[in-house]
């Protein structure tokens, strides 16, 4: 299945890229959505506020209607995509010295909802991983994002995104999980 | 963890996928921002010729000289036929375009467009800073030439 959709992917790529050069609203719009996740993963794994992570998604994509006819391979639409919302987030880092604290990923760790039961739903489960992974450092959740971007990235594009080497992407992933599964009630769904 | 050294992989493996699950459902792309990425495919330039950035003071990665006067971003455009540059603070924006083009307009996001006089030189000032990235379109007679996005954030 997965390796099916992801031949798919590859596959029909180059026509999308190209029909969309000729103008097929279309086809860009199956880019968009095609591409829309990554470029969202990128975006949020930046501490920027709301309404500046916002602009900078719009302006990848105004910036790719543009320069469409200059990306050489289509395969590398994705990691044009996420360098181009990358730099716009480091650009916008800089303005001014910013540091912005993004204040709507704030949770209140030390309010204890009631504990995990074996059996929780989907739901449940979802709200639990995504608040063990919104308490990670800014650093694992940047790097998480981009391994579950999908279509994937490969390693050699998440290293150029975070200025990580290759080498050392494996053991950080791994070591950010590991934090991921040591949050309170993350370890609990596992043994399901 | 039962199966030797490749079961700790596969755990991080599912746990990536239900965080994955798990990070789309609770932080999805808004609607509007999708719709607003299918409405970029209609600014495309088909007649205008494309200035491409150039230079960008905050993108220089020595970044010392950006840091320090970080209120100014200074970006330079061009095409065959033109140069742009600017600098963009929060008072608004000057530059210079060469050669010194017929008019000179800045379009804005939401579609709106404002005449911005240019002297004989080329130079231009307005007191609008950008709120939201913007562009530059350069009149030469027939010519039309555009800058790509940009703006302070």
């Amino acid at each position: 299945m997965t390796a099916r959709r992801m031949t798919g992917v590859k596959d029909d790529l180059p026509e999308l890229v190209s029909a969309a050069r000729q103008g097929d609203e279309q086809a860009w719009s199956a880019l968009v959505d095609r591409f829309a996740g990554l470029v969202w993963h990128v975006i949020r794994g930046f501490r920027l506020p709301n309404a500046v992570g916002e602009d900078i998604y719009q302006t990848a994509w105004l910036r790719l209607a543009e320069n469409l006819d200059r990306i050489r391979k289509p395969e590398s639409l994705g990691g044009w995509l996420a360098q181009t919302a990358r730099n716009e987030c480091l650009r916008s880092l800089k303005v001014g010295g910013r540091e912005n604290l993004r204040d709507d990923l704030e949770i209140d760790l030390a309010d204890d909802t009631a504990p995990v039961e074996r059996g929780v739903d989907d739901e449940e489960r979802d709200e639990i991983l995504w608040q063990a992974f919104a308490s990670l450092s800014e650093a694992c959740q940047r790097l998480l994002r981009l391994l579950i971007a999908d279509p994937p990235l490969a390693y050699e594009q998440v290293s150029d995104l975070l200025g990580m080497s290759i080498g050392s992407i494996g053991p950080t992933r791994a070591r950010c999980l590991a934090k991921l599964r040591s949050a309170r009630g993350v370890h609990l769904l596992e043994h399901e | 963890m039962t199966n030797g050294d490749t079961a700790p992989d596969r755990l991080d493996d599912l746990l990536l996928a239900e965080l994955r699950q798990a990070v789309n459902a609770a932080d999805p792309v808004p609607g509007r921002l999708l719709d607003s990425a299918k409405a970029a495919f209609t600014w495309r330039t088909v007649d205008q010729e494309l200035a491409h950035l150039q230079f960008d003071s905050l993108a220089d990665a020595d970044s010392e000289v950006a840091v320090r006067s970080a209120r100014t971003v200074r970006l330079s455009f061009a095409t065959e036929r033109a140069a742009v540059e600017v600098e963009v603070d929060d008072a608004g924006l000057v530059g210079q375009i060469v050669p010194p083009p017929d008019g000179l307009r800045v379009l804005l996001r939401s579609g709106d467009r404002i005449d911005v006089s240019v002297d004989e030189v080329g130079q231009f000032a307005t007191d609008r800073p950008p709120t939201s990235p913007i562009r530059l379109e350069a009149t030469f007679g027939e010519l039309v030439v555009i800058t790509e996005w940009f703006g302070l954030s």
